[in-house]
């Protein structure tokens, strides 16, 4: 009995040992390089982002952003898709090695600003980081039957259709709902309230389920990114599934194409034309050394102007555009303030789902 | 036309095997294989990557049966009721002829799901779109209907495991207004999302497992020694020969859920099953190691694989969770994929359709010859296969939803969960369907009211829901009557 | 009376109708259980107080597997993923095989290094998996 216990307390801490050993090396190779020359080369680096989709924005332009990072600075990279709430609460709890980064756009202050997330993941809890692409191509859609053609012929609709309501279909807390309140606080403004209590909001998830709600006949319009809806507006597509697109939210209407702009048709924020670009960027957790921040904003500059990088993302409708970190936490924050007013001023989605 | 070489047979060949790997191992899905290798594909052309892509899909799916049949545990949600008929054959020391019948309706399923796709892919897609919330709603009703078939003799217990199941889905942020519910406060953050499919069912049924075994000390073995050296019934393909019509119907089945957008590929095999039970000769034989049940469950579930991939290709819309993955393969490569695709891209469709092709006989090759081999898992002392099970359960938990540890305690949560469900005679099967189909159920019963501004006559009120409420009312009554049938011959 | 087939649905709390709906069908299918419970006590007088656990259980087998899983993870939070599994997959084939031979003591051995490193090496380095 003795001698079997000696063995098992052998094999037991034989294990042990080995175990250790291999933790041991696994921390040496962490702690290779020190504060004074942090890098992100050599490492493993977990970039969460703030979808739970591989086939989305946040995916493709961050998986296309980390592949150009990863060989220039010599990491190896890989995009988590674990959705916004879990990348938030990641990017605020993880250890400060420079592992785990952050890649999301506008949804990340817009979310807590609309209530949908709690205080604790304020932009002043972790750090902006460089802005890497952005998106000037959101829009509305209609079904192709509609008796509108653009947004503010839909308010003039509305307006000498007093039986008529229309839901646009969005999702709360993200852009989607952004551009909503814009257009209605807009038509409470130049229509009435008369004509505004009839701008109604569906709440929807993903751009494919806006869809479906849309054929269905669920809802009346509905939000999503050009580059995805575009094909549903060809003369080829069923006329069931057809759609028209009857605003876009980018300053500049897109060249060779005739969607209007939510500007051109009058629409304003805040006294001001609307318009909105969807960022993309990266964020740090709080105390992540600046020697990575710097190597990463360096090598971002580069690939940004790299034809390959732009030619990548053009192919699925972004635009490269880098901003430094600190020009873009700039950039970031008084957008945020901008916005805060109009979002402040808005009802709540009670009100504005309410039959 | 088309593109196919050595290179693409060598790539699709590759990816059914790890697909398959990832379909054998609980925890691990054919999803997850697809989004591991979707970055890498970036590198490649188009049609290679397409060949390894639904090589991955094909195996992933296929491969779950492997330890649903050998060790009662599902490798893939859609294999639960795999587990049924499949389980008790390896019992009876059939594991290999089950594995062979399993894999055959595999290959059928796929066959037949890919000449759907191929010919009726237009019509089909407009007839996809015209199953609003209404009718997405009554057929997942129809197929929770399968609870009550299964629950024989025990019915209202079955039924509230069901709607627990049901209740334990609906735990987390509900997604039209992103407010938590159901939720202890000191859990906000870990069960944000809910309790993940995965880690639930391989608690369930591995992890509960393992408990139960080292309750009775690990000694059991699967197969009595005996029956090995006897001679059992051995797999020939004549097995199959009074099952056609079941293997058609269970493959029509599984394609068309496959086709409805935004209805759990999961529920194809639960509804295939059913309905299977429902027609049967001999309905009291399924459960206990019937043909008929595993072949309409592997049938229905490869039968997806085409099926899913034509909303995606007409419409733009993803069949379900796998091909929502494929979208991003297309994306990076700058190809909308959509109403207009087939049109633009003549021959990307046909690649697709022959990779398709090609995938499915590889992976019936894969997994036929090397069975002899496969089935002997079963001979594996279990004081020697847990642990490995276990240790694989926990990375796959860990990894499905790319490192959360908090998977691995719901791993561990669900297995006592079941462990506890064995002891107070509640069923698992019916709290794992409501469980998987509990989500889309709310989802869909709140869109419709939000379509109709709260009318409840609106589940009435369309011609195809009409025609589900007849079969949700054939099925229960039926049900009923067997219940009552077998209460009174017991 | 149209009022009564409708249900008004309001944004704030969408959340909680379905789980309500739920709750109450619980209620009324648990209601019925304890009923036809009582029944079946009434019928067939309770003809031996039933244990929970099966006769002659193995209470060191299964509290030892709960614990270990408990300390597994753990374990796998304070380390890393490769020497928590190699640590506590002895300790749970040491639980199954039993300690009692030298044979069976190394054959845990060789299973409990060389399944994490494959697991380890082939979807944490070859696939590129998110490991502990």
């Amino acid at each position: 009995m003795s001698k079997k216990g000696k063995i098992v307390k052998l094999v037991l801490s034989l294990a042990l040992v080995g175990s250790l050993l291999l933790t041991g090396c696994s921390t040496n190779g962490d702690n290779g390089g020190d504060e004074a020359e942090a890098s992100l080369q050599g490492k493993r680096v977990r970039v969460v982002i703030g979808s739970t989709s591989t086939g989305g924005d946040t995916y493709l332009t961050a998986d296309t952003v980390t592949r150009y990072l990863s060989e220039k600075l010599d990491f190896n990279g890989k995009v988590d898709a674990i959705g916004a709430s879990r990348a938030l609460e990641e990017i605020v709890t993880t250890e400060q090695n420079g592992e785990t980064i952050m890649m999301f756009h506008d949804m990340t202050y817009l979310g807590v600003a609309f209530g949908a997330y709690e205080d604790r993941y304020a932009l002043e809890n972790f750090i902006v980081g460089p802005r890497f692409a952005y998106s000037q191509l959101s829009c509305l859609t209609a079904s192709a039957d509609a008796p509108y053609d653009d947004l503010a012929e839909l308010a003039e609709w509305l307006e000498a259709n007093p039986n008529e309501m229309v839901k646009i279909a969005i999702e709360a807390g993200g852009v989607s709902q952004l551009v909503f309140n814009s257009y209605y606080n807009w038509v409470d403004d130049a229509y009435g309230e008369e004509v505004s209590s009839r701008v109604k909001a569906f709440i929807s998830g993903s751009t494919d389920e806006k869809a479906q709600a849309l054929w269905d006949g669920n809802t009346d319009l509905m939000f999503g990114d050009v580059t995805a809806l575009e094909q549903y507006v060809s003369e080829d597509v069923d006329a069931q599934i057809r759609m028209k697109i009857v605003g876009i939210t980018s300053g500049e209407r897109i060249p060779g194409k005739d969607y209007k702009t939510f500007a051109e048709q009058g629409i304003t924020l805040d006294g001001e034309p609307f318009v909105f670009d969807k960022e993309y960027n990266v964020f740090y957790p709080e105390g992540m050394p600046q020697s990575i921040i710097d190597e990463v904003d360096a090598a971002i500059a580069e690939i940004a102007e790299d034809p390959a990088y732009i030619e990548d993302l053009e192919t699925m409708g972004f635009r490269a555009g880098y901003l430094s970190s600190e020009d873009n936490k700039e950039h970031m924050y008084n957008k945020r303030d901008s916005l805060m007013n109009m979002i402040n001023n808005s009802p709540s989605l009670d009100e504005l789902t309410a039959e | 036309m088309f593109e196919i070489g050595i290179l693409h047979i060598a790539v699709a060949l590759m990816g059914v095997v790890v697909g398959i790997v990832f379909g054998a191992i609980p925890g691990m899905t054919a999803t997850m294989a697809l989004a591991i290798f979707l970055p890498l594909t970036y590198a490649y052309d188009l049609h290679v990557s397409l060949y390894l892509l639904l090589g991955l899909y094909v195996g992933g799916i296929s491969g779950g049966l492997i330890p649903a049949i050998l060790i009662n545990i599902p490798g893939t949600p859609s294999s639960i009721t795999t587990t049924f008929d499949g389980y008790p054959m390896a019992r009876r020391g059939e594991g290999e002829r089950a594995l062979r019948i399993g894999i055959t309706s595999s290959l059928f399923g796929g066959l037949f799901s890919l000449a759907v796709l191929w010919f009726f892919t237009p019509p089909l897609a407009r007839m996809a779109i015209k199953f609003s919330a209404v009718e997405k709603f009554l057929i997942i009703v129809f197929a929770m209907t399968v609870i009550a078939a299964l629950s024989k003799g025990n019915m209202s217990r079955g039924i509230f495991a069901g709607f627990l199941g049901v209740m334990t889905a609906l735990v987390g942020t509900f997604n039209d207004n992103n407010m938590i519910r159901l939720v202890p406060e000191f859990l906000r953050v870990e069960l944000i999302y809910g309790f993940s499919l995965l880690p639930v069912l391989i608690g369930l049924f591995a992890i509960s497992q393992v408990f139960e075994e080292a309750e009775a000390c690990m000694l059991t073995n699967r197969v009595s020694g005996g029956l090995l050296d006897k001679k059992v019934k051995k797999f020939s393909f004549k097995d199959l020969k009074g099952n056609f019509i079941n293997i058609v119907r269970s493959s029509a089945i599984g394609t068309f859920m496959g086709i409805l957008p935004g209805v759990g590929g999961s529920a194809a095999s639960i509804l295939a099953y059913a309905q299977t039970k429902n027609f049967s000769k001999k309905p009291e034989e399924l459960g206990k190691g019937a043909v008929e049940g595993l072949v309409s469950s592997e049938s229905a579930n490869n039968g997806l694989t085409g099926g899913a991939l034509v909303p995606l290709l007409s419409l733009g819309i993803p069949g379900d969770s796998t091909t929502a993955i494929l979208i991003g393969a297309f994306m990076l490569q700058g190809i909308q994929v959509g109403p207009l695709f087939i049109t633009q891209n003549p021959d990307i469709w046909n690649t697709i359709l022959l990779a398709l092709l090609v995938c499915n006989f590889l992976m019936f090759f894969a997994m036929f010859f090397p069975i002899k081999l496969i089935s002997k898992i079963i001979m594996v002392p279990n004081c020697r296969l847990y642990p490995i099970i276990i240790l694989m359960c926990v990375v796959g938990a860990y990894a499905i939803n790319s490192g959360v540890m908090f998977d691995v305690w719901t791993l561990l949560l669900f297995g006592i969960v079941g462990y506890l469900f064995g002891k107070i005679r509640l069923p698992i099967p019916p709290y794992l369907i409501g469980f998987i189909l509990g989500r889309d159920l709310e989802k869909y019963f709140i869109d419709a009211l939000k379509g109709s501004n709260g009318y409840l006559s609106v589940f009435f009120s369309r011609p195809i829901g009409n025609v589900v409420w007849v079969l949700i009312a054939l099925s229960i009554i039926y049900a009923i009557y067997d219940n009552r049938k077998t209460a009174k011959t017991a | 009376m149209a009022d009564l087939f409708k249900i008004n649905i309001t944004y704030s709390t969408s959340h909680m109708l379905f789980p309500k709906i739920v709750m109450g069908i619980l209620a009324v299918l648990a209601i019925t259980i304890v009923i036809q419970e009582l029944k079946k006590k009434k019928e067939c007088k309770a003809d031996e107080k039933k244990c929970f656990f099966i006769e002659g259980f193995d209470k060191v087998k299964l509290f030892g597997s709960l614990i270990l899983f408990v300390g597994y993870i753990f374990a796998m939070e304070w380390t890393s993923f490769l020497p928590a599994s190699i640590v506590f997959m002895m300790l749970f084939n040491l639980l199954y095989a039993g300690w009692h031979s030298k044979k069976s003591i190394i054959v845990s051995a060789v299973i409990s290094v060389f399944t994490p490193l494959l697991v380890w090496y082939l979807f944490g380095i070859v696939f590129n998996i998110t490991l502990p």
